[in-house]
């Protein structure tokens, strides 16, 4: 099968790849938008069963218009085109719904790929009813089902009161939201949303219906355990201990699931696999995508766009993929008529100001060395090869200390996700058990295909 | 950072599964080495290849002989390192695709028998008996009931324990700035991690040989070759046995085959139900990235041989730069122009299959002065003679 000319190729159909393409195909550029959901809009966008325009959030609602938008061009007549992998001489490979291969050859391609939730283990985490905060919320938002019938949302971050929300909004019970920051970690994030009095008041509106539907909400604490024989059935959180302090304080409730998630993680697979020089900043989220001001990736033709480039939510995914068209149109030597040079200004003014929010989010989401430490022997971590805490502590004493030897020893993150969901959490525990910096611990490598395909997909149409 | 020994009884230089086996070896025999490694055990073409321990794959002759030996001596290793590294003897099949094939196969099979290997010719429907799994494709297949698989990586790290349990010093991010010569000979080797004085190294660095003898001045005629595979989700049982296709001895030693287009194939399930599919050989530099074209090569190859993999999710593809010489076997031994250097390095895709040999081998060279078993096939020095610069010329050159 031959591949197929385009100019931009834009992987990632979420609020930066949908500005992004937007743009590029105003300019009259040949995009291809490449997603492998069945809608656009990424996970921020995830439709609601009822429809809507977005509420509160002025990313939400300019992120709907585009989806919407975009339906009617040609560049996303597909859905469900699944990147595996973006090769050193510039070939996109994709599998489509009928697990054909779609091969493109862009003149330049646009990184949006964005983000997914940072899970911590604990005891029990394993357990049926124990869920992603972000699969709780795909279940009451988009298929209309309740996670549970008494519900605790646990973790850290903003997502966690949209999950306990929307779940309250659609008559579920939820016990309680046990957010691991305290106060002062939320007194910054609060500072840096005066600026954004929207989010402040959707916050606000989040805390009310809670307060209303009769949830506990409660800062500086955190899940230790879930318990029950064949599901969760009970749940054990403890005060943290503020400036090292020992605390004993518990609080059991009796709930069937348990809604978890500590913020978000660059979903850097595809910008690795394609040679992109990452870089670490623990204001932005760990290792993100390093770019340049036009959001140039360092392989020349690549850029990068929202949350890969630092975790700060919908609308600095939108002003990047805005952002990256333009740097994408100069690169190509197109032309934009129009006052681009003042809309390049504005946005990236507009930018900075993600950006600081980034930074708090960045403080509220930080997982405490203590809960990484109080990780017992026996909780699985890589759930795909079923390793231990106690195998990765046993291992890195007797001399494993990077990602790459665990890996070789342990066969942790060589399962079907490849390290995607315990690679972040890992190397945190490297960097508490090894004392290293974690900008000195290189996260798992990333290959094609960057997720599953099957090998008939890739053998169809070639002679053996 | 850890500081180098001042001192050393040998510096062995790389730990894959060569220079795990020697520092082994060496320890065994009482010395106590230093093993220098670059980046991490096994993070080269060892933690990057098959784990076939394939007998029928080899050279009639003490290229044969040898993988015998290794294969005895993995079996006994076992029982001496404290890692379990997944070895079985599972059997392999050669799974041939037409006549032309079968007429190569008729001889090298025979040339093979003379050499003292249990392996026999079996027809179509036999072979899908061994291995009900085959498609109609395969017309025949050759069957030894010796072959056997490893897990690679497992084997690296428990010949590094072994070692280390015995003496050995381990040292991974350490690499070798340069040597130090007096009088000709080694007398020093200079790590990022200070110098260390010894007599005896040992280069087994596979692929990255010429570099680090291009600081004594020399270029062993070691090329990389990238190999690319293939890793599919755990599946329940697909494969009894392991498999090459005949195409893979073709291209090995038969230049005739070998021309002809088509990719050849290695099959193999592994412990833990993962199936490891590969095999591309290609000269593209110290590049170890992964093409389209590779991986569709080896798709469609193993997809033709073994169709039921076609419903079979790969779940990643990764390559490995295979140490490629002139002529298909490995440098070990001495180098007369640098007293105290050693070879052990240039296994192309027999360094698994190779590597418990090798190491007692090297360590006998430096321990008693000359090895149980004759090296010269494998001298470092034969394609600098004059009469073998033909023969080298006469190889696949990158």
């Amino acid at each position: 099968m031959d591949t197929e000319p385009c100019d931009v190729a834009v992987c990632g159909a979420g609020p930066a790849g949908l500005a992004a393409a937007a743009v590029l195909g105003r300019a009259g550029l040949d995009v291809r938008l490449l997603d492998e959901n069945p809608l656009p809009g990424g996970q921020l966008l995830r439709r609601s069963r009822k429809p809507t325009r977005g509420g509160l959030d002025p990313a939400r609602r300019q992120g709907l218009r585009l989806a919407a938008r975009s339906k009617g061009q040609n560049f996303y007549g597909k859905p469900l085109q699944r990147v595996i992998g973006i090769f050193a001489d510039g070939e996109v490979l994709a599998v489509d719904a009928g697990h054909r291969l779609v091969r493109l050859r862009p003149r330049a391609a646009i990184l949006a790929t964005g983000a997914r939730e940072r899970y911590l283990p604990f005891a029990g985490w394993t357990l049926p009813g124990v869920m992603g905060a972000g699969a709780a919320q795909i279940l009451v938002k988009a298929h209309g089902i309740l996670p549970a019938r008494r519900l605790v949302v646990a973790g850290a971050g903003p997502l966690l009161y949209a999950a306990a929300a929307e779940t309250a909004a659609a008559r579920g019970r939820v016990l309680a939201v046990l957010d691991q920051a305290g106060w002062r970690e939320h007194w910054h994030l609060a500072l840096a949303l005066c600026r954004q009095p929207t989010k402040m008041l959707q916050g606000a509106a989040y805390l009310i219906r809670l307060q209303a539907a009769g949830c506990r909400v409660r800062c500086g604490w955190r899940v230790v355990r879930a318990e029950g024989r064949e599901r969760a059935q009970r749940v054990v959180a403890v005060r943290s201990a503020p400036r090292g302090r020992p605390s004993n304080e518990t609080m059991v409730f009796s709930a069937d699931g348990l809604a978890i998630g500590w913020g978000l993680v660059p979903n850097l697979e595809l910008a690795q696999q394609a040679g992109c020089r990452l870089v670490h900043d623990e204001h932005r989220g760990g290792w993100v995508v390093d770019t340049d001001a036009a959001l140039q990736t360092s392989r020349p033709g690549i850029f990068a766009a929202g949350e890969v480039t630092g975790i700060g939510g919908g609308a600095k995914a939108l002003v990047e993929g805005e952002l990256a068209a333009f740097g994408v149109i100069d690169y190509l030597g197109s032309r934009l008529g129009g006052q681009v040079a003042a809309r390049r200004r504005w946005l990236n003014h507009r930018r900075r100001r993600e950006l600081s929010l980034g930074r708090a989010l960045a403080a509220v989401t930080r997982v405490p060395p203590e809960a990484l430490a109080g990780i017992p022997d026996d909780t699985v971590v890589c759930r795909c090869e079923d390793v231990t805490m106690g195998d990765i502590r046993r291992a890195v004493f007797s001399g494993a200390d990077s990602l790459s030897a665990l890996k070789k020893t342990l066969r942790l993150g060589m399962g079907i996700c490849q390290g995607r969901t315990c690679g972040p959490v890992v190397l945190d525990l490297l960097a508490l058990l090894t004392r290293q910096s974690p900008a000195t611990l290189p996260p798992f490598g990333a290959r094609a295909p960057i997720k599953p395909v099957t090998l008939g997909a890739l053998a169809e149409g070639r002679s053996p | 950072m850890k500081r180098a020994p001042a001192t050393a009884d040998a510096v062995v230089i790389g730990c894959g599964v060569i220079g795990a086996s020697v520092a082994f070896h060496l320890a065994l025999a009482g010395l106590r080495p230093v093993v220098c490694e670059r980046a991490d055990l096994a993070a080269g073409s060892s933690g990057a290849c098959d784990g076939l321990v394939f007998l029928q794959s080899k050279k009639p002759g003490l290229h044969l002989h040898l993988a015998l030996e290794s294969q005895r001596r993995l079996e006994a290793l076992r029982a001496m390192v404290p890692l379990d590294y997944e070895y079985l003897r599972c059997g392999g099949l050669v799974a041939i695709g037409d006549e032309a094939e079968h007429e190569a196969m008729r001889r090298y099979v025979a040339a093979q028998r003379d050499s003292g290997l249990d392996v026999r010719l079996v027809n179509g429907p036999e072979a899908r008996r061994l291995e009900p799994a085959l498609s109609e494709a395969v017309i025949a297949a050759a069957y030894s009931p010796l072959d056997a698989q490893i897990n690679p990586m497992r084997l690296t790290l428990a010949l590094a324990a072994g070692a280390r349990q015995r003496g050995a010093r381990i040292m991974p991010r350490t690499a070798v700035t340069g040597f130090e010569c007096q009088a000709g000979a080694i007398c020093a080797v200079a790590t990022t991690r200070g110098t260390i004085r010894t007599r005896t190294v040992v280069l087994a660095t596979g692929a990255d040989t010429p570099r680090l003898a291009a600081l004594l001045g020399l270029d062993p005629p070691i090329r990389p070759r990238r190999g690319q595979l293939l890793v599919t989700a755990p599946q329940r049982q697909i494969l009894r046995h392991c498999l090459i296709s005949a195409r893979y001895i073709a291209v090995k030693y038969d230049p005739a085959l070998a021309a002809r287009s088509g990719q050849s194939v290695s099959m193999e399930q592994t412990a833990r139900g993962n199936l490891l599919l590969g095999s591309t050989r290609e000269f593209a530099g110290y590049d170890r990235n992964t093409t389209v074209d590779g991986i569709q090569a080896i798709a469609a190859a193993c997809t033709h041989i073994v169709p039921v993999l076609k419903q079979v999710q790969v779940i990643r593809a990764f390559a490995g730069l295979r140490p490629w010489t002139p002529d298909g076997l490995p440098l070990l031994g001495p180098v007369p122009a640098v007293p105290g250097l050693v070879l052990a390095a240039g296994h192309e895709g027999d360094g698994i299959a190779l590597s418990a040999v090798t190491g007692a081998l090297i360590a006998e060279l430096i321990v008693n002065g000359r090895p149980r078993i004759d090296l010269n096939d494998f001298d470092p020095m034969r394609f600098s003679a004059p009469a073998s610069a033909e023969a080298a010329a006469n190889g696949v050159s990158p």
